[in-house]
């Protein structure tokens, strides 16, 4: 895609969609949300407007996903649709219960492919769990928090598990999570002139969905690991717990203090992911210096020999990983 | 007794004048191959930031079909392409040609074909297959043009029979859909089967 279209497509059009939400549903909803005030957003246009920034990109970057989705990595434009409905319930607790709900429902599609049930039932009960967690997370943030540096927060969060996807080998997907970040870093912007336009208490369901589809989307069908999942979907309950962070009387400090905080977990996620990929790499490179050698093996993963001299070329084992045949005769 | 072996002399007689409308016919000239791994190629080709072509393979194709010089359309196709065997001499490209941006093989682990027609082709000897491919999980009916590249004995007793052949997708029906515009949504198959008989 050309650059400026990939641009416009995965950051300018979901900006511009999460501002035009929260802008939009505004007045007709002031006065019931906080009787008297009348520039209040309504509480749960953020998440209807990030959940839309996030599907248009997709639609524009990647084509518009099936319905009923086929592939279960492609499924979240469709479950941060339903996540951002969560958004218009008013109890946290009961919020996160549905989120719950979501979650094991999102964790029995995506789990489909897998046919060993014992571990599939693992894996569902982990999908929930990671959506509660992350949900759970990101709504205390937005409580306890400065909303502006909550939401610097969350584009901290989504653009550590852009990264993070990225480098499990989906760049497409990875492109897609930078337009929802596009779009917090839109409503922050916002939060900047227009505090209460950063609030994202609601917009919690959504946020979660989108990631926790993503990140397990990359951990079970591409190259992405466990702890880096762990790493992202709990760093936002760890950062909630600490109780001084909004106590600063300057701003900068409330929202600053936060996102740096959450960005240590994050930083280190991201420095696994990207070293596990640029290690695959070296090994790549190795490989094609030394002859072939069978990458299912777990020396594959590390590059060369200590010595630094040259290995042999391995037991080539299937032409699918080496790319001779064992079998061949003639 | 005698007339229970003129009933069998009869009913041997007639069986095989009555086979066609049993349905034996088709299984008893369409004569079954098994493809030969080692000598097919599926090769694809793309073309990278439109500059220049690239190819790639599937080192792994297993499948079997019927075929019937005297009578085609009794002829019949499958094949199993494995997608992890995808192999472009290049491992962390074939892992990201792997990965979701492309094939995402975990969850769509092979690409299949099965023939739904087949009859005679343009050229003399050719076919003209049609049938349902899927690709990601998403099925469309493509129809290819094979063209039979030869026919024997092999020098230990098996007859062999290949064909050649290519088509055209374009990628983005089947939902591989990453750098449409730098990868090129058309994508070009070359098979090359090699079939032995049994």
């Amino acid at each position: 895609m050309d650059p400026i279209l990939a641009l416009a497509f995965g950051v300018v059009v979901p900006a511009l969609v999460a501002l035009a939400f929260v802008v939009v549903l505004r007045r007709p909803f002031a006065r019931t949300a906080r009787g008297g005030e009348t520039d209040l957003p309504a509480p749960w246009a953020a998440g209807f407007g990030l959940a839309a920034a996030y599907g248009i990109g997709v639609g524009l970057l990647l084509g518009w996903p099936d319905l009923p989705p086929v592939d279960v990595t492609l499924v979240a434009p469709w479950a941060a649709g339903v996540a951002a409905f969560l958004g218009l319930i008013r109890d946290g607790r009961v919020r996160g219960a549905a989120s719950g709900v979501l979650g094991l429902g999102l964790g029995v599609f995506m789990t489909g492919p897998i046919e060993d049930m014992t571990l599939r039932v693992g894996l569902i009960a982990g999908v929930t769990a990671s959506m509660v967690a992350l949900e759970r997370g990101l709504a205390r943030l937005s409580e306890r928090l400065d909303p502006r540096g909550a939401a610097l927060s969350q584009i901290v969060l989504v653009s550590g598990a852009a990264l993070a996807v990225l480098f499990s080998d989906t760049a497409s997907l990875a492109q897609a999570t930078g337009g929802l970040a596009a779009g917090l870093g839109a409503l922050f912007t916002l939060g900047l002139l227009w505090p209460r336009a950063a609030v994202l208490t609601r917009a919690a369901p959504a946020v979660a969905a989108i990631l926790v589809t993503n990140l397990w989307g990359t951990t079970l069908f591409a190259n992405g690991h466990p702890a880096v999942l762990a790493a992202l979907t709990l760093a936002p309950l760890l950062v909630s717990f600490i109780p001084p962070l909004a106590a600063s009387r300057r701003a900068i400090l409330r929202i600053a203090v936060p996102a740096a905080l959450i960005g240590i977990p994050i930083a280190a996620a991201g420095a696994f992911a990207g070293l596990r990929y640029f290690a695959t790499e070296d090994a790549s490179a190795s490989e094609h210096a030394t002859g072939p050698t069978d990458p299912t093996s777990p020396s594959a993963a590390t590059p060369a020999t200590p010595s630094g001299t040259p290995t042999t070329s391995g037991t080539p084992t299937t032409p699918g990983t080496s790319g001779y045949d064992p079998g061949y005769g003639y | 007794m005698r007339l229970f072996r003129s009933t069998l002399t009869a009913l041997a007689l007639a069986l095989p004048l009555a086979a066609p409308t049993l349905g034996l016919a088709t299984s008893a000239h369409a004569a079954p191959y098994t493809i030969d791994n080692s000598h097919t190629s599926v090769l694809f080709k793309t073309t990278h930031l439109g500059v220049s072509p690239f190819w790639g393979r599937f080192n792994n194709v297993t499948g079997s079909f019927q075929y019937d010089a005297a009578k085609v359309d009794a002829s019949k196709v499958q094949f199993e392409i494995d997608v992890n065997s995808v192999f472009t001499a290049d491992k962390k490209r074939d892992d990201h040609l792997k990965s979701p941006d492309f094939f995402s093989a975990k969850q769509f682990p092979k690409i299949t074909f099965e023939s739904t027609s087949v009859k005679a082709g343009k050229a003399a000897g050719s076919l003209s297959v049609t049938g349902t491919l899927t690709v990601r999980g998403t099925k469309k009916t493509i129809t290819v043009e094979l063209a039979k590249t030869g026919e024997g004995k092999d020098p230990w007793g098996g007859e062999r029979i290949g064909f050649e052949g290519s088509f055209v997708i374009n990628r983005l029906d089947y939902g591989v859909s990453y750098m449409p515009e730098g990868l090129g949504k058309d994508v070009t198959i070359v098979v090359a089967v090699e079939g032995i008989k049994g």
